[in-house]
């Protein structure tokens, strides 16, 4: 270096230093990219708020069930006529939706004939676990889901 | 055609500008193909000319058709219904989906067999399990575009595959639906790749397929 040449050590230390620095900021770079665009694709949480679903109590008589939205995803609740009780809609063994029999007082999978009582327990079919159950509350003439 | 004396203007003005007659006879015309070839060796080339009719038909598809839950069905049903010739393009598009998933397996089997994979030919299989898994994910993805109770189930089923698969199964699930359940985001995402990414990445793997076919030629004689 003193006489203005340029020892081979120092020069393929260089080298490598570049390169290192060539690739640490070409992989932060894709990653900069890649990023906005996975995000991109996530879903986006709607109009979920806290997650609270009210139903009016009068539109849900003894041995009805609606199927509503809570958390994104669809739910069953059912005044089995000594309460109410909501379970997910969503059948645990392909994901289709469950739908309530009022005659046999049980939930039915279309899909593969699941059946699961009212407390989510499967009955029959293939479904391997049990209906996902959520805290229910009833004030003031409503029936609550979810929030405080 | 291209070996007559009598060769058409345009030919002559491209022949002098790059030599086009001399790469026609040599890819086409005059290309010798090896005398141990059958019929079975059509099933490549045929998987290839559905895939085109598809693409045909596709776009014809998509200037009538509406991508969303409340107006795809309708925009189907009026393909068929109304639109002349609708019904055929719609069916010939259908049928076609189905067909080509038949011809690229038995294309599969018929390399399989001739044991057409081996060295040197390896990455004539790896671009061909691409090509064959870019077909299968090309037709699910048409399957949920008419928003019918089959495709809302059968892409709910689908979606629900890679739930399976550990740590990342869930966030799989919910990417390839882009919400908690098939929805209008799904119809949407999945349009997109139905009619862009997808048949693109096809024309890019077909490519190098082909690139590799040509540089070793078809296997045998066995
Ligand atoms: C879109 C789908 C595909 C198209 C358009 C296509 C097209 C072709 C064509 C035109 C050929 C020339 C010989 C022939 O037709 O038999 C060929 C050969 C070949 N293909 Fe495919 N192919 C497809 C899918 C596949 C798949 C799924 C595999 C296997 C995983 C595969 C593996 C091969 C191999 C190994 C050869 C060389 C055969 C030989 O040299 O005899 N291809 N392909
Ligand atoms: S999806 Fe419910 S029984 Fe199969």
């Amino acid at each position: 270096m003193v006489d203005g040449t340029i020892d081979s050590d120092a020069l393929s230390k260089r080298r490598k230093f570049i390169k290192g620095l060539i690739g640490f900021f070409g992989i932060a770079t894709v990653a900069g990219v890649t990023y906005p665009f996975v995000r991109y694709l996530q879903p986006i949480k709607q109009q979920e708020g806290e997650g609270r679903v009210e139903i009016a109590e009068a539109d849900l008589p003894p041995g009805k069930a609606v199927l509503i939205n809570y958390k994104g995803n669809p739910a069953v609740v059912i005044n089995t006529g000594g309460g109410y009780i909501a379970l997910t809609a969503v059948c645990p063994h392909l994901g289709c939706i469950v739908k309530w029999q009022e005659e046999e007082g049980i939930l039915f999978c279309p899909c593969h004939a699941g059946k699961f009582d009212t407390d989510g327990n499967v009955l029959a079919g293939p479904p391997p676990r049990p209906l996902e159950k959520f805290p229910v509350r009833v004030a003031g003439g409503k029936v609550i889901l979810g929030g405080v | 055609m291209f070996a007559s004396k009598k060769d058409s203007a345009l030919l002559d003005w491209l022949e002098e500008r790059f030599t086009i007659k001399e790469e026609l006879e040599k890819n086409t015309t005059k290309k010798m193909v090896p005398p141990h070839i059958n019929w079975l060796y059509c099933l490549g080339g045929l998987s290839l000319t559905i895939f085109i009719i598809q693409v045909v038909t596709g776009v014809f598809l998509m200037m009538y058709y509406k991508p969303t839950p409340e107006l795809a069905y309708g925009s189907i049903e009026f393909i068929v219904k109304e639109v002349p010739y609708g019904w055929l393009i719609q069916r010939v598009h259908s049928i076609g989906a189905n067909t080509m998933i038949i011809l690229v397996m038995a294309h599969m089997v018929r390399v399989l067999f001739y044991n057409a994979y081996q060295k040197p030919r390896e990455l004539h299989w790896i671009s061909g399990i691409f090509l064959f898994g870019l077909t299968l994910i090309t037709s699910f993805t048409g399957y949920l575009l008419p928003w019918t109770q089959l495709s809302y189930w059968g892409a709910t089923v689908g979606t629900n595959m890679p739930g399976s698969a550990p740590i990342i199964g869930e966030w799989m699930v919910r990417m390839s639906r882009g919400s908690e359940q098939v929805s209008g985001v799904t119809l949407t995402r999945f349009f997109a790749l139905h009619v862009v990414v997808l048949p693109a990445m096809i024309s890019a793997f077909a490519g190098w397929h082909f690139v590799m076919i040509r540089r070793t030629g078809v296997a045998g004689p066995f």
